[in-house]
Protein backbone atom coordinates (compact mmCIF):
# COMPACT_ATOMS: atom_id res chain seq x y z
CA UNK A 1 0.00 0.00 0.00
CA UNK A 2 1.57 3.44 -0.90
CA UNK A 3 1.72 6.20 1.79
CA UNK A 4 1.02 9.35 2.38
CA UNK A 5 0.22 11.88 4.90
CA UNK A 6 -2.56 14.56 5.46
CA UNK A 7 -2.93 17.82 7.57
CA UNK A 8 -5.63 20.14 8.24
CA UNK A 9 -6.90 22.73 10.54
CA UNK A 10 -9.95 24.99 10.25
CA UNK A 11 -11.86 27.44 12.86
CA UNK A 12 -13.53 24.61 15.51
CA UNK A 13 -17.35 25.28 14.17
CA UNK A 14 -20.22 22.97 13.55
CA UNK A 15 -19.95 23.48 10.12
CA UNK A 16 -15.99 22.40 9.67
CA UNK A 17 -16.63 18.68 10.60
CA UNK A 18 -18.05 17.96 6.99
CA UNK A 19 -15.68 19.47 4.49
CA UNK A 20 -12.59 17.95 6.90
CA UNK A 21 -14.43 14.41 6.33
CA UNK A 22 -14.49 15.28 2.49
CA UNK A 23 -10.78 15.80 2.36
CA UNK A 24 -9.69 12.79 4.28
CA UNK A 25 -12.24 10.89 2.14
CA UNK A 26 -10.15 12.49 -0.98
CA UNK A 27 -7.05 11.66 0.82
CA UNK A 28 -7.64 8.23 1.42
CA UNK A 29 -9.18 8.02 -2.25
CA UNK A 30 -5.97 9.35 -3.39
CA UNK A 31 -3.98 6.26 -1.92
CA UNK A 32 -6.66 4.07 -3.33
CA UNK A 33 -7.96 2.69 0.29
CA UNK A 34 -10.96 0.73 -0.90
CA UNK A 35 -14.65 1.97 -0.32
CA UNK A 36 -15.60 0.06 2.68
CA UNK A 37 -12.51 0.67 4.55
CA UNK A 38 -13.35 4.48 3.90
CA UNK A 39 -16.75 4.65 5.07
CA UNK A 40 -15.64 2.70 8.71
CA UNK A 41 -12.70 5.48 8.74
CA UNK A 42 -15.11 8.24 8.21
CA UNK A 43 -17.31 7.42 10.40
CA UNK A 44 -15.02 7.09 13.19
CA UNK A 45 -13.16 10.44 12.42
CA UNK A 46 -16.29 11.86 12.06
CA UNK A 47 -17.45 11.22 15.75
CA UNK A 48 -14.16 12.71 17.00
CA UNK A 49 -14.46 15.99 14.50
CA UNK A 50 -18.10 16.22 15.74
CA UNK A 51 -17.00 16.28 19.40
CA UNK A 52 -13.94 18.28 18.72
CA UNK A 53 -16.30 21.59 17.20
CA UNK A 54 -19.37 21.03 18.78
CA UNK A 55 -17.86 21.62 22.27
CA UNK A 56 -15.04 24.26 21.36
CA UNK A 57 -16.77 27.30 21.84
CA UNK A 58 -14.99 29.14 24.70
CA UNK A 59 -16.13 32.40 24.97
CA UNK A 60 -15.85 34.92 22.22
CA UNK A 61 -12.59 32.57 21.00
CA UNK A 62 -12.85 29.66 18.35
CA UNK A 63 -10.05 27.52 18.55
CA UNK A 64 -9.19 25.22 15.34
CA UNK A 65 -9.77 21.71 15.17
CA UNK A 66 -6.79 19.85 13.42
CA UNK A 67 -6.93 16.62 11.64
CA UNK A 68 -3.67 14.64 10.70
CA UNK A 69 -3.89 11.51 8.62
CA UNK A 70 -0.49 9.31 8.14
CA UNK A 71 -0.98 6.13 6.16
CA UNK A 72 2.35 3.83 6.64
CA UNK A 73 3.28 1.54 3.71
CA UNK A 74 2.23 -1.09 6.09
CA UNK A 75 -1.23 -0.28 6.37
CA UNK A 76 -1.38 1.06 8.95
CA UNK A 77 -3.66 4.21 9.27
CA UNK A 78 -3.13 6.99 11.91
CA UNK A 79 -5.49 9.78 12.44
CA UNK A 80 -5.82 12.37 15.06
CA UNK A 81 -7.93 14.84 15.73
CA UNK A 82 -6.69 17.58 18.08
CA UNK A 83 -9.41 20.38 19.70
CA UNK A 84 -7.17 23.13 20.05
CA UNK A 85 -8.41 24.07 23.19
CA UNK A 86 -7.18 24.18 26.70
CA UNK A 87 -10.32 22.11 28.27
CA UNK A 88 -10.27 19.10 26.81
CA UNK A 89 -14.07 18.98 25.12
CA UNK A 90 -13.03 15.89 23.37
CA UNK A 91 -12.11 13.76 26.22
CA UNK A 92 -15.19 14.95 27.92
CA UNK A 93 -17.67 14.62 25.87
CA UNK A 94 -16.64 11.83 23.52
CA UNK A 95 -18.29 9.02 26.23
CA UNK A 96 -21.90 11.16 26.27
CA UNK A 97 -24.29 9.16 23.47
CA UNK A 98 -23.09 6.55 20.91
CA UNK A 99 -19.69 8.79 19.56
CA UNK A 100 -17.11 6.86 21.95
CA UNK A 101 -18.82 3.31 21.47
CA UNK A 102 -18.78 3.64 17.29
CA UNK A 103 -14.92 4.94 17.61
CA UNK A 104 -14.13 2.38 19.43
CA UNK A 105 -16.10 -0.59 17.36
CA UNK A 106 -14.16 0.70 14.26
CA UNK A 107 -10.55 1.68 15.47
CA UNK A 108 -7.79 -1.18 16.22
CA UNK A 109 -6.97 1.53 18.66
CA UNK A 110 -7.25 4.76 20.39
CA UNK A 111 -5.20 7.23 22.79
CA UNK A 112 -5.97 10.16 24.15
CA UNK A 113 -3.25 12.76 25.03
CA UNK A 114 -4.52 15.27 27.06
CA UNK A 115 -1.63 17.39 27.19
CA UNK A 116 -0.67 17.75 23.86
CA UNK A 117 0.73 21.06 22.85
CA UNK A 118 -2.18 22.47 20.56
CA UNK A 119 -5.23 20.58 22.59
CA UNK A 120 -6.46 17.39 23.52
CA UNK A 121 -5.47 14.70 20.72
CA UNK A 122 -7.57 12.00 20.47
CA UNK A 123 -5.41 9.47 17.98
CA UNK A 124 -7.26 6.79 16.37
CA UNK A 125 -4.92 3.55 14.40
CA UNK A 126 -6.55 1.91 11.52
CA UNK A 127 -5.26 -1.54 10.20
CA UNK A 128 -5.69 -1.12 6.37
CA UNK A 129 -5.76 -4.10 3.84
CA UNK A 130 -2.49 -3.40 2.59
CA UNK B 1 -57.47 11.81 22.81
CA UNK B 2 -56.63 12.86 18.71
CA UNK B 3 -57.84 10.37 16.01
CA UNK B 4 -54.65 8.85 14.63
CA UNK B 5 -55.29 8.53 11.23
CA UNK B 6 -52.92 10.35 8.95
CA UNK B 7 -49.88 8.17 7.56
CA UNK B 8 -47.03 10.44 7.82
CA UNK B 9 -43.31 10.17 5.54
CA UNK B 10 -40.91 11.88 7.38
CA UNK B 11 -38.00 12.49 4.30
CA UNK B 12 -34.47 13.66 4.95
CA UNK B 13 -31.08 14.10 2.99
CA UNK B 14 -27.86 14.71 2.78
CA UNK B 15 -24.97 14.27 5.10
CA UNK B 16 -26.75 14.70 8.64
CA UNK B 17 -23.79 15.60 11.06
CA UNK B 18 -23.70 18.27 14.04
CA UNK B 19 -24.45 20.71 11.92
CA UNK B 20 -27.68 19.73 11.39
CA UNK B 21 -28.73 19.26 15.17
CA UNK B 22 -32.04 21.46 15.70
CA UNK B 23 -32.76 20.64 12.11
CA UNK B 24 -33.23 16.77 12.76
CA UNK B 25 -34.28 17.80 16.17
CA UNK B 26 -37.59 19.91 14.37
CA UNK B 27 -38.19 17.80 11.87
CA UNK B 28 -37.95 14.71 14.02
CA UNK B 29 -41.37 15.06 15.36
CA UNK B 30 -44.51 12.97 15.90
CA UNK B 31 -47.41 14.10 14.69
CA UNK B 32 -50.52 14.54 16.76
CA UNK B 33 -52.81 12.42 14.27
CA UNK B 34 -50.13 10.25 12.70
CA UNK B 35 -50.97 6.35 12.67
CA UNK B 36 -47.94 5.71 10.77
CA UNK B 37 -44.56 7.37 10.33
CA UNK B 38 -42.27 6.14 7.21
CA UNK B 39 -38.87 7.65 8.03
CA UNK B 40 -37.41 7.95 4.33
CA UNK B 41 -33.76 8.17 4.59
CA UNK B 42 -32.89 7.16 1.16
CA UNK B 43 -30.72 10.08 0.25
CA UNK B 44 -29.06 10.60 3.17
CA UNK B 45 -25.06 9.81 2.51
CA UNK B 46 -23.81 10.20 6.08
CA UNK B 47 -24.93 10.08 9.83
CA UNK B 48 -22.84 10.72 12.73
CA UNK B 49 -24.29 10.01 16.47
CA UNK B 50 -25.95 13.38 16.51
CA UNK B 51 -28.35 11.81 14.01
CA UNK B 52 -28.35 8.37 15.56
CA UNK B 53 -29.34 10.27 19.22
CA UNK B 54 -32.18 12.15 17.34
CA UNK B 55 -33.53 8.82 15.68
CA UNK B 56 -33.56 7.26 18.94
CA UNK B 57 -35.38 9.73 20.56
CA UNK B 58 -37.83 10.06 17.89
CA UNK B 59 -38.32 6.08 17.92
CA UNK B 60 -38.46 5.88 21.68
CA UNK B 61 -41.32 8.79 22.11
CA UNK B 62 -43.14 6.82 18.63
CA UNK B 63 -43.37 3.36 20.63
CA UNK B 64 -44.44 5.51 23.92
CA UNK B 65 -47.16 7.20 21.53
CA UNK B 66 -47.76 3.36 20.07
CA UNK B 67 -47.05 5.12 16.59
CA UNK B 68 -44.90 2.44 14.16
CA UNK B 69 -42.03 3.82 12.42
CA UNK B 70 -39.90 2.10 9.29
CA UNK B 71 -37.03 3.01 8.40
CA UNK B 72 -35.54 2.97 4.96
CA UNK B 73 -31.85 3.50 4.71
CA UNK B 74 -29.85 3.14 1.51
CA UNK B 75 -26.71 4.18 2.45
CA UNK B 76 -24.11 1.68 3.26
CA UNK B 77 -22.49 4.48 5.87
CA UNK B 78 -25.84 4.78 7.72
CA UNK B 79 -25.92 1.08 7.47
CA UNK B 80 -23.05 0.10 9.13
CA UNK B 81 -22.75 3.11 11.98
CA UNK B 82 -26.34 2.08 12.85
CA UNK B 83 -25.04 -1.55 13.78
CA UNK B 84 -21.70 -0.34 15.24
CA UNK B 85 -23.90 2.02 17.88
CA UNK B 86 -25.86 -1.08 18.35
CA UNK B 87 -29.67 0.73 16.95
CA UNK B 88 -29.91 -2.15 14.57
CA UNK B 89 -31.85 -4.31 17.17
CA UNK B 90 -33.94 -0.81 17.82
CA UNK B 91 -35.05 0.34 14.38
CA UNK B 92 -36.86 -0.93 11.79
CA UNK B 93 -34.80 -0.44 9.22
CA UNK B 94 -35.77 -1.36 5.44
CA UNK B 95 -33.59 -1.04 2.13
CA UNK B 96 -36.51 -1.45 0.03
CA UNK B 97 -39.66 1.22 0.58
CA UNK B 98 -42.62 -1.48 -0.25
CA UNK B 99 -41.10 -3.28 2.75
CA UNK B 100 -41.38 -0.23 4.97
CA UNK B 101 -44.65 0.33 3.86
CA UNK B 102 -46.20 -3.23 3.94
CA UNK B 103 -44.40 -3.69 7.78
CA UNK B 104 -46.45 -0.25 8.71
CA UNK B 105 -49.59 -1.48 6.94
CA UNK B 106 -49.40 -4.79 9.42
CA UNK B 107 -48.06 -2.81 12.28
CA UNK B 108 -50.70 -0.07 12.43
Amino acid sequence: MVSGELKLARPAHVHAAKPMRHALAAFLSALEVPDVEQVDVITAVGEALANAVEHAYRGSQIPDVSLRARLDADGTLAVDVIDGGRHLPVVQHIDRGFGLRIVRSIAQSIELDADAADGTALRMFFKLSA
Amino acid sequence: MSDRSTFEVIKLSGELDVARKEELHAALVIGASARAILLDMSEVTYADSTALTEMLRFSTQAERERVPVAIVATSPQLDRIIHYAGLNEVFKIFIDRGEALSYLESAS
